[in-house]
C-alpha cells in the first residue's frame, strides 16, 4: 500500500531529468546538424545530417523521438568509441559504482563515528575534529586533494601504486560477475589480484569518502545531540537501561533519518566528485569516459552519462526512504 | 557586582562578536584585494615563459617556482585569483538574480505558476549537482560562458526555493493586501517591501555559494572545460601541474591548488560569519 | 550496597542544587516514608522537578548536586556509578513524566519499550517476556494490550500515552513511583482518570508516591502528606488535611488565597503579590521575605527555624498562629 506510492512519488523527478536533459541536448548555440556534419560539409550533405538526426521535425516531434528511443534504452552511439553508449556505459559502471560505494560506505561510517564521539564529548577534541573535517571537506577542491595523496602516497612513500586504473598491468584482471572487481577477484580464489584491487581503490575512495564525511559527521552530531537532550533519552537512562541500550535503541535510531537523508545528498557529491577523481586516477568509469568525450565534442555518452548519474540519484535517494521508513514510523506519514 | 556578571557576557555575545569569528572576513577583503589587483602586484607577467628556468623549485626569485614553461607560478596563482573570482562573482549574480526572479514569481503568483516552476527546480536538484554542471556545459559548447552559465544553474534553486519561501510567508500579510489597494503594482511591493528583508538572508547565501561556485568552475576547467590555456586560473593550472607529478615538480599543482582551497574556505567562513553578524539570533 | 528497607524509602538532608553559581535548590531535608503519597507542590521554577530528578538519578549534567545526604532504602544515591545505584533505578525507583508522549521513544513500539525494562531488571525473555508486557499494560487499563504493544507513541492519544508511561513504571513492582506533573497537558476528564489509576495502583502495591505538582487542590485529593517550595526552599511540610485547615507558612497561606477552589468567589481570589525572587541576585535568608506580609528584619539576614511536630512542620520566623 505503501510501497507504490514512495515509488510514485520519484516519478515527477524522472520526468524532470527526462526533459532537462533532452533540453540539454538543444542548448548547443548555432545549427547542430552543421556542427555534426562537419567543418567541410556542403550545404546538401548538412540537410543530410538534419534529416538523419531527426532535426528537421517540430520539436515536439523531436522529443517524442527522444522518448521513445529513452523506452527502448537507446541512448545513441559514441561518435569517438563507435559503440552504443548503453553498452559503453554498461561495461564502465560498475568501475564507477565499485568506487563510490565504497567511498560512501567509508564516509558514513567514519562520519558516523565521528559524529558520535562529538555529540558524546560536546566541545573536546572528537568534537573539534569534526568541525575541523567539516570545514576542510567542503573547501577542499577534491582532484587536488587527489593529487596531493598521489604525490605522498605514491611519489614520495611509494606505498600507493601508481593512479592507472583498476589493477596493475601484471594481474590478470578477473572474469567480470559482479563487476565489483573486489568480489569478482575473491569469487576467483585470487588472492593477490584481490589485494592489487583493494591498493588500487584506498586512494580515489579515501579522496571522496574524505569529501562526503563532513556533511555526515556534522548532521549525525546535530541530530544525535538533539534526540540525547531530549525526554525519551532521559527516560531510558531512569528506568536503568544499559548505556550501549540507550545509545543505540533510544539515541541512535531516532536520530537515524536525517543522517540518511544526509548520506542520501552526499550520495549527490560523490556521483560529481566521481568525475574529477576518476580523471586524477586513471579509473575507467563512466566519469572518465563522458570527460573524454565531452572534450571531441561527442555529446551521446555525456548526455547518456548525466542521465545515468541522475536516475541512480533518484533511485537511491527512493531507497534510503524506503529504508528510513523502515527504521522511523515518524517517516511513514508524509505524502 | 558579583551578581551582575553572570548575565552580562551573554547580552555582550550577541553585539559584538569575537576576533575568531570576523577573522574570515578580514581575509575575504585580503582576497578581494588580491583579486582587484593582484595582476599588478604580480611580480613577474603572467604568461612570460622562459625556457631556461622551466620546473625550477622555490626560490628567493620564484617564491612558488616556475612551471613547464618557466613562468612564475606565485604571479600566475595571484593573477588568477581575479579570474577564479570574476567567474564565481558572475555566475553568483545571475543565479541570485534568476533565482530571486523566479522565486518571487512563484511565491506571488502561488497556484499552477507554483507549481510549475516548484517542478523546474525540483528537476535542477534531482541531478547531482556537478553532473549536472557538466552536461550544460557540455551542451553550451566548451567556453568560459558556458562555464559561468552551467555554475549558475546549479546554484539557481537555493534562492528561487529561499526567496518562494519568505514571499509566499508574506504574501497575504495585512500590509500587502493595504498596498494593493492602494494600487501599489505588484512588481513594486515585492521589489521595494519584500525583497529589502531577504537582503541578510541572501547576501550570506552568496557569499557561501561564491566558495561552491569557484570550487564548481575550477573543477569544470580542471577537466578542460571553459578557460583555455595560457589563461593563469587555479582549476587549469592544477591539472597542468598534474602531469609533474610523476617526476617530483610538486609545486606546480601545489600552490594553485592551496589557493583555490584557501578561497574556498574564506568564501564559506565568511558566510557563516555573515550569517552571526548579521542575524545574531542564528545559533 | 543492598537495600535496607527497614528504613525510610528516601531520606535526603541538606540538599542543594545549583547550575553554575545559581543555588536552584536551597539545602532543603525531605524524608519519604513508606506506604505515603507525598505531594512536593510549588510554582514552576521553586525547583520541585529538580529535586524529583535527583532521586530519580536524572539531573542535567549542568547541575550540581551537594547532600549530607541523599539515599534510598539506606543506599547512596549521591554515587551515580555504583551498580547498586543503577540496578535501582526502573527497578525500584521509577518516574513518570508530564509529557509522556515525548518520554516514550518515537522509534520503538510502546510494547518493545516496557519489554526493554523488564528484560534488564527482571530478566524475563521470550514468551515470558511478551506475557509480562501485555500484562503490564493490561495493568493499567488498556483494553486489548495485545494490539495495543505494537503501536507507536504517535499513533497513541495523550493518555494514552500516559497509560503506557505508567505501565512502564509499574512494570516491575518499584517501592518508589516518582510522579513529575503527571497530567499537565492533559485535558480534565483524562487528567481525574490517569491520577485515580496511579494512586490506586500505588495503594494496590503498597507503594509510595513523591507527587510533583503545582496543583494544590489536587494535591489534597490525592496525597497524604503535603510539602510546600518555594524558590528552592521547602517552606512548610504536613498532612495534607492539615495543611487546608491550618496552614502556618505565610507563602502556603497565600497560595491557598489564590487557588480557586478555597475562595468563596472570584472577587476573593488573590494574588501572590510579586514574582519569584532572581536565583541569581541577592537573595534574602528566607527567600519569600521580599513577598511576605509578615516579613521581619531577621527574615532577610538569618536562616529560618523549623519548627512543629513531623506533621505540621514550618520553616519560618514567623509563622501564622
Amino acid at each position: 500500500m505503501r510501497l507504490p506510492r514512495r515509488l510514485l512519488s520519484a516519478v515527477p523527478s524522472l520526468i524532470g531529468i527526462v526533459i532537462l536533459t533532452f533540453v540539454l541536448t538543444r542548448l548547443l548555440p548555432g545549427d547542430p546538424a552543421a556542427y555534426f556534419a562537419g567543418p567541410a560539409a556542403t550545404p546538401e550533405s548538412i540537410e543530410e545530417v538534419r534529416v538523419q538526426l531527426g532535426l528537421d521535425k517540430s520539436i515536439f516531434a523531436q522529443f517524442v523521438d527522444y522518448i521513445s528511443a529513452l523506452s527502448r534504452l537507446d541512448l545513441g552511439r559514441s561518435l569517438s568509441s563507435g559503440q552504443t553508449v548503453v553498452d559503453d556505459l554498461t561495461a564502465r559502471l560498475p568501475a564507477t559504482l565499485e568506487l563510490t560505494v565504497s567511498a560512501l560506505l567509508l564516509a558514513a561510517i567514519l562520519g558516523i563515528a565521528l559524529g558520535f564521539g562529538a555529540a558524546l564529548r560536546p566541545g573536546r577534541w572528537p568534537d573539534r575534529l569534526c568541525d575541523a573535517v567539516t570545514v576542510f571537506g567542503q573547501a577542499m577542491p577534491t582532484f587536488f586533494l587527489g593529487l596531493l595523496l598521489v604525490y605522498v602516497f605514491y611519489y614520495k612513500l611509494e606505498w600507493a601504486p601508481a593512479p592507472m586504473g583498476r589493477l596493475e598491468i601484471f594481474y590478470s584482471s578477473p572474469t567480470e560477475v559482479t563487476g565489483f572487481w573486489t568480489i569478482d577477484t575473491l569469487l576467483e580464489g585470487d588472492i593477490g589480484a584481490f589485494q592489487g584491487v583493494i591498493r588500487q581503490l584506498i586512494l580515489p575512495v579515501i579522496t571522496l569518502a574524505l569529501f562526503g564525511l563532513g556533511p555526515i559527521a556534522s548532521m549525525t552530531r546535530t541530530s544525535l545531540l538533539q534526540v540525547l537532550g531530549g525526554d525519551s533519552v532521559r527516560t531510558a537512562r531512569a528506568f536503568g537501561l544499559s548505556s550501549r541500550k540507550v545509545l543505540w535503541t533510544y539515541a541512535f535510531l531516532p536520530a537515524a533519518v536525517p543522517i540518511l537523508n544526509t548520506i542520501g545528498m552526499v550520495l549527490s557529491f560523490l556521483l560529481g566528485a566521481n568525475v574529477l577523481v576518476e580523471k586524477v586516477f586513471g579509473w575507467p568509469g563512466v566519469g572518465a569516459y563522458a570527460i573524454e568525450a565531452l572534450l571531441v565534442s561527442d555529446f551521446a555518452p555525456v548526455q547518456g552519462f548525466v542521465l545515468l548519474m541522475a536516475v541512480t540519484y533518484v533511485v537511491v535517494n527512493l531507497c534510503i526512504d524506503l529504508l528510513a521508513a523502515a527504521i522511523d514510523p515518524r517517516a511513514r506519514t508524509d505524502g | 557586582m558579583a551578581e551582575n556578571t553572570a548575565t552580562l557576557p551573554a547580552v555582550r555575545r550577541t553585539h559584538r562578536m569575537p576576533l575568531s569569528k570576523r577573522l574570515p572576513l578580514v581575509f575575504l577583503a585580503l582576497l578581494v584585494f588580491a583579486g582587484v589587483f593582484g595582476p599588478l602586484l604580480a611580480p613577474y607577467d603572467p604568461t612570460a615563459t622562459n625556457s631556461s628556468e622551466a620546473l625550477s623549485p622555490p626560490s628567493l626569485a620564484h617564491w612558488f617556482g616556475t612551471d613547464q614553461l618557466g613562468r612564475d607560478v606565485f604571479s600566475r596563482t595571484l593573477a588568477a585569483t581575479r579570474t577564479d573570482l570574476l567567474v564565481g562573482a558572475v555566475a553568483v549574480s545571475i543565479s541570485l538574480v534568476l533565482g530571486t526572479m523566479i522565486g518571487a514569481l512563484a511565491g506571488w503568483r502561488g497556484g499552477r505558476m507554483d507549481v510549475v516552476l516548484g517542478r523546474f527546480v525540483d528537476s535542477i536538484m534531482a541531478f547531482p549537482l556537478f553532473v549536472l554542471a557538466v552536461g550544460i556545459a557540455a551542451g553550451l559548447g566548451n567556453s568560459l560562458t558556458s562555464v559561468i552559465v552551467a555554475t549558475a544553474i546549479v546554484n539557481l534553486p537555493f534562492y528561487a526555493r529561499a526567496v518562494r519561501f519568505e514571499v509566499a510567508r508574506r504574501r497575504n500579510a495585512g500590509w500587502v493586501e493595504a498596498a494593493l489597494l492602494a494600487r501599489i503594482p505588484p512588481v513594486k511591493i515585492v521589489t521595494f517591501h519584500i525583497l529589502p528583508n531577504l537582503v541578510a538572508l541572501l547576501a550570506t547565501q552568496s557569499s557561501l555559494n561564491m566558495g561552491w561556485a569557484i570550487l564548481n568552475a575550477a573543477g569544470l576547467s580542471f577537466i578542460g572545460l571553459g578557460i583555455r590555456p595560457p589563461e593563469a586560473e587555479w582549476g587549469i593550472m592544477v591539472a597542468d601541474g598534474a602531469s609533474y607529478i610523476f617526476s617530483g615538480e610538486w609545486w606546480v599543482f601545489t600552490f594553485p591548488g592551496l589557493a583555490l582551497m584557501s578561497a574556498v574556505l574564506i568564501f564559506t567562513r565568511a558566510g557563516d560569519a555573515l550569517r552571526q553578524l548579521l542575524d545574531p539570533r542564528s545559533k | 550496597m543492598t537495600p535496607d528497607w527497614t528504613k525510610n524509602l528516601v531520606e535526603a538532608r541538606n540538599l542543594n542544587i545549583r547550575f553554575g553559581s545559581t543555588p536552584v535548590v536551597d539545602d532543603i531535608s525531605l524524608d519519604l516514608p513508606k506506604g505515603r503519597i507525598t505531594a512536593l507542590v510549588g510554582e514552576s521554577g521553586s525547583g520541585k522537578s529538580l529535586v524529583a530528578h535527583s532521586i530519580a538519578g536524572i539531573l542535567t549534567p549542568a547541575a550540581r548536586l551537594e547532600a549530607d545526604r541523599l539515599s534510598f532504602a539506606g543506599v547512596d544515591l549521591r554515587d551515580t556509578k555504583s551498580p547498586g545505584w543503577r540496578d535501582l533505578r526502573g527497578r525500584q525507583i521509577a518516574i513518570i513524566f508530564q509529557n509522556p508522549r515525548a518520554a516514550l521513544s518515537p522509534v520503538r513500539r510502546v510494547g518493545q519499550q516496557i519489554g526493554d525494562v523488564i528484560a534488564r531488571h527482571r530478566g524475563l525473555k521470550g514468551a515470558e517476556l511478551s506475557r509480562a508486557v501485555v500484562e503490564a499494560l493490561g495493568a493499567v487499563g488498556i483494553v486489548d494490550p495485545e494490539a495495543r504493544q505494537n503501536a507507536y507513541t504517535g499513533e497513541l492519544s495523550g493518555g494514552m500515552c500516559q497509560r503506557v508511561m505508567i505501565a512502564l513504571a509499574l512494570a516491575c513492582n518499584p517501592r518508589l513511583l516518582i510522579a513529575d506533573e503527571p497530567t499537565t497537558g492533559l485535558d480534565n476528564t483524562t487528567q481525574a482518570a490517569i491520577l485515580d489509576l496511579v494512586v490506586d495502583q500505588i495503594r494496590a502495591r503498597d507503594m509510595s508516591c513523591l507527587l510533583i505538582t503545582h496543583d494544590l487542590a489536587l494535591a489534597r485529593e490525592y496525597a497524604d502528606d503535603i510539602c510546600v517550595m518555594h524558590a528552592g526552599q521547602i517552606v512548610e511540610k504536613a498532612d495534607s488535611a492539615r495543611i487546608f485547615t491550618a496552614s502556618q507558612h505565610p507563602y502556603t497561606h497565600a497560595l491557598l488565597k489564590a487557588s480557586a477552589s478555597q475562595a468563596d468567589s472570584i472577587a476573593s481570589l488573590e494574588p501572590i503579590k510579586g514574582s519569584l525572587p532572581d536565583l541569581n541576585g541577592p537573595l534574602p535568608a528566607c527567600r519569600f521575605a521580599n513577598r511576605c506580609p509578615r516579613a521581619e528584619e531577621r527574615c532577610h539576614s538569618a536562616k529560618p527555624p523549623v519548627s512543629g511536630p513531623d506533621t505540621a512542620r514550618v520553616n519560618c520566623w514567623n509563622p501564622l498562629p
